[in-house]
């Protein structure tokens, strides 16, 4: 992980944000990074499996999203690689110069040093320098894993004892001579707002942390071990940076000779090489030893990019959506020569191409645009998922840090323009280039994994019916379908509704979803006897698919079909205490991005003539008021109850007549009751005992509260003796974001 | 006086190195806090996940939903 990043970074940094700028960029930095980290910390341990970004994008979003995930890492890793060869090349070079060993180069070419000439000479001599250590790199992936892991394990140490040893030089020299720190003033001599663009800048400096991912599959239990180690090493980077940062800072003494303006100014009129400037003044045999630190930690970096760049692309080619070549294995070494033929193409054109500075940048808003879409995963994840993937690392506070990680990287991104337009060229060209490819090459040819939905049977409903209101009946067995089709039949009656019945098979996982043809039996059953019914009624169309979760399965047909309304019912028995209804009704209700119905013991030939509608004022009661009036008989009547507790007032009648109004409902069937009660669960018990059916909302409870135990809505329903509705109004964005933070 | 004439004070004296925090500058004082609460957030989160990851781990891994809901029963 400490890499190039960190030595292009100093100087360039130094001279933009100033002293202080340069110590709070790498703070800050590494604190923006553990946002991140524990994003790919817990989807790690849920998700351990090789792959990164692109499998967490594949689960969370599939194969759009996944797809740019992939190309993203891909050329973000290569751009990053491109970058530690030409560190490595850029320092190695300014050592050999200043032993003088480059004066036989000078000489050959007839040109004095320190003239235009010669700087060119040495700009065309490091990017010769940075293509032959690439080639290198390429060649020991090409070797195989073995050799590639044993390199990285020598450099690793070697690399991390030389810049903490920087580091604590650093700390030695203020502590015998405190006026250094006369060189934090001005602290941040052009304004905080240049923070940002280091920031931006300097954020490929932490990257590392994400190849710890792609290792899901060979590391010894993973879900403990994946997320710690992807923690410890942004804690342990942040910490060296911030050393090797105040070292840097406190490294010239001012007024020292050749030392022109303020130090700071001076390490940045260096800018990339700044940083070796700055440790050549600082210890003893600086020049030496930074150039060993250079080496180790570039070439590892270098080593680590290249590693991560080629499973990245491979992976697209293994799923089909890049052309088959990027999947291709050499018979001797088995490494992916294929992909990593085409990541050399990038990482030397690259190399070769662009300026240092204009590399680096690149390399800092592709990651930016990377772990965004991380971020968003991890949301998406916990959110669809929560019921379904055992996790090994929960993060805390969620969805706060990876709400904010993205908030901020959105910023830096914006704000690195500042320090390079080519990168803002770059990126987004790269990005389009990615659509372009997944629209007109990978949508079509992308290989179905074991782990998506399968339709096994589908009447989709004729076309001149497809516009009438959408109404899906999830059916489990034949007696389930009896208890709903009666309710359904009055909602699709008042909706003017076409229905869609749906059966999902749960597959357990150690069967593939192809040979699950035995599952099917009691599931074609019950959409016979939905159907008997409705058929002649409604337009009908009916589906059967298999999958692993019956929620997720639901909610992606819900979204689909774009589904208005979701009847579905609930036995009504006690569940484990980890749920309010059941492990299939709960995410169904907390994420289906439609109205929701659960009918418990609704069925057979019941007519409710009183009803009874528990309201406090939330976001369901209006359904709730509208589900009501459907159900009830027309000569029935429904009273909406409230019980005051004295905490909050809630105006009762002036809610109805805006809701009798708003929805066209007849006024005179409809009574109010308030009742004063500090226990209004046991007051609407008491209440329901001349009721023939209760209906009410959902909890509008927060998901983070919910772990605190069932809320009320939830516990009365368990509780009711009566035939009792449940139901969710969609509010969209809205109720998402109530309902989320 | 300059801020090299305030370093040197710093500098001459140990026992009045308590001056540096007076004479520095609103800039330095805010970037010091800065450094410092990031720098302890980093270290204070790590240490809490590590908890949570040994946690999790000794009481077998399970779902989001089950294991906040063990999270919260532990309290």
């Amino acid at each position: 992980m400490i890499g190039a990043g960190v030595f292009l970074g100093m100087g360039i940094s130094i001279g933009k944000a100033g002293p202080g700028g340069l110590v709070l960029t790498f703070a800050l930095n590494g604190l923006l990074a553990l946002l991140t980290a524990m994003s790919f910390a817990e989807l790690s341990s849920a998700i351990p499996r090789a792959g990164g970004a692109y499998n967490f994008a594949r689960i969370g979003f599939g194969r759009g999203p996944s797809f740019l995930a992939g190309w993203m890492e891909w050329f973000a890793s290569s751009v990053a690689g491109a970058m530690y060869a030409l560190t490595f090349s850029l320092y190695t070079l300014r050592f050999i110069e200043r032993i003088g060993w480059m004066n036989g180069l000078y000489s050959l070419f007839h040109i004095t040093q320190s003239t235009p000439q010669a700087d060119h000479l040495v700009e065309g001599v490091i990017k010769i320098v940075a293509v032959a250590t690439a080639l290198l790199f390429i060649y020991i992936n090409f070797r195989g894993a073995s050799e590639t892991g044993k390199i990285g394990a020598i450099i690793t140490m070697g690399q991390t004892l030389f810049v903490v040893t920087i580091g604590i030089f650093g700390i030695f020299t203020v502590l015998r001579d405190p006026s250094r720190l006369h060189n934090f003033t001005p602290f941040m001599p052009y304004g905080w707002s240049q923070l940002m663009a280091t920031m931006g800048f300097t954020y490929v400096a932490f990257e590392g942390y994400e190849v710890i991912a792609q290792a899901g599959d060979e590391a010894i239990e993973p879900r403990k071990n994946l997320p710690k180690a992807m923690l410890y090493s942004v804690l342990i980077v942040t910490i060296i940076y911030v050393l090797v940062a105040f070292a840097t800072v406190i490294s010239v003494k001012a007024g020292s000779s050749d030392v022109e303006g303020a130090p700071w100014e001076w390490i940045g009129s260096f800018g990339e090489k700044g940083f070796g400037e700055a440790v050549a003044r600082l210890m003893p045999y600086g020049n030496f030893i930074l150039t060993l630190a250079v080496i180790f930690s570039s070439t590892s970096a270098l080593n680590a990019t290249i590693y991560s760049a080629t499973r990245a692309s491979y992976a697209l080619g293994r799923d089909r959506m890049l052309p088959k070549f990027f999947a291709s294995i050499h018979k001797v070494r088995k490494t992916p020569f294929g992909a990593l033929l085409c990541t050399a193409v990038i990482v030397l054109v690259v190399a070769t191409m662009l300026p240092t500075k204009d590399v680096a940048s690149s390399a800092s808003i592709m990651f930016l645009f990377l772990f965004f879409l991380v971020n968003l995963c991890v949301i998406r994840i916990r959110r669809s998922m929560a019921d379904e993937l055992n996790y090994g690392f929960i993060m805390p506070l969620f969805p706060l840090f990876p709400i904010l990680a993205i908030l901020c990287q959105v910023l830096l991104a914006v704000w690195l323009v500042h320090m390079s337009w080519i990168a803002w060229i770059v990126a987004p060209v790269w990005i389009f280039t990615g659509i372009l490819i997944y629209q007109l090459y990978s949508k079509s040819r992308a290989i179905t994994t074991a782990d998506e939905i399968l339709v096994i049977e589908e009447r989709p409903p004729a076309m001149q019916e497809a516009e009438r209101y959408p109404i899906m009946v999830a059916l489990a067995n034949p007696e389930n379908a009896a208890t709903l089709v009666r309710t359904t039949y009055r909602l699709a009656e008042a909706k003017k509704a076409r229905v869609e019945l749906i059966h999902m098979v749960s597959v357990p996982d150690q069967i593939s979803l192809h040979d699950a043809e035995r599952y099917i039996k009691p599931g074609k059953e019950a959409l016979v006897e939905a159907m008997l019914y409705l058929k002649m009624h409604f337009p009908l169309s009916t589906t059967i698919r298999y999958c692993r979760s019956i929620a997720r399965g639901i909610i992606s047909a819900i979204r689909e079909k774009k589904t208005r309304m979701l009847v579905l019912g609930w036995h009504g028995r006690p569940t484990t205490h980890l749920f309010n209804l059941g492990s299939t009704i709960d995410p169904i209700i907390e994420q289906s991005p439609c109205n929701v119905v659960v009918l418990k013991d609704c069925g057979g030939n019941k007519a409710f003539h009183n009803v009874l509608v528990p309201i406090a004022g939330g976001p369901h009661g209006a359904f709730a008021l509208e589900v009501a009036d459907i159900l009830t008989e027309p000569e029935g009547k429904i009273t909406l109850l409230t019980v005051d507790t004295g905490d909050r007032k809630f105006d009762l009648e002036a809610f109805l007549d805006a809701q009798v109004e708003r929805l066209g409902l007849g006024r005179n069937r409809f009574t109010t009751k308030v009742v004063q009660s500090k226990a209004p669960l046991r007051t609407i018990l008491s209440e329901t005992w001349e009721a023939d059916l209760v209906v009410l909302g959902t909890t509008n409870r927060p998901l983070i509260l919910e772990v605190t135990g069932q809320s009320l809505p939830e516990k009365l329903a368990r509780r009711c003796g009566k035939p009792t509705v449940i139901v969710k109004s969609d509010a969209g964005v809205r109720s998402w974001i109530k309902r989320w933070i | 006086m300059t801020s090299l004439d305030k370093s040197k004070i710093v500098a001459s004296d140990p026992r009045i190195r308590y001056i540096a925090l007076v004479l520095m500058d609103t800039d330095q004082i805010l970037g010091c806090i800065l450094v410092a609460a990031s720098l302890t957030a980093i270290v204070t989160l790590t240490l809490w996940a590590r908890r949570t990851i040994h946690r999790i781990a000794a009481n077998g891994y399970r779902t989001a939903r089950q294991t906040l809901k063990g999270f919260n029963s532990d309290k």
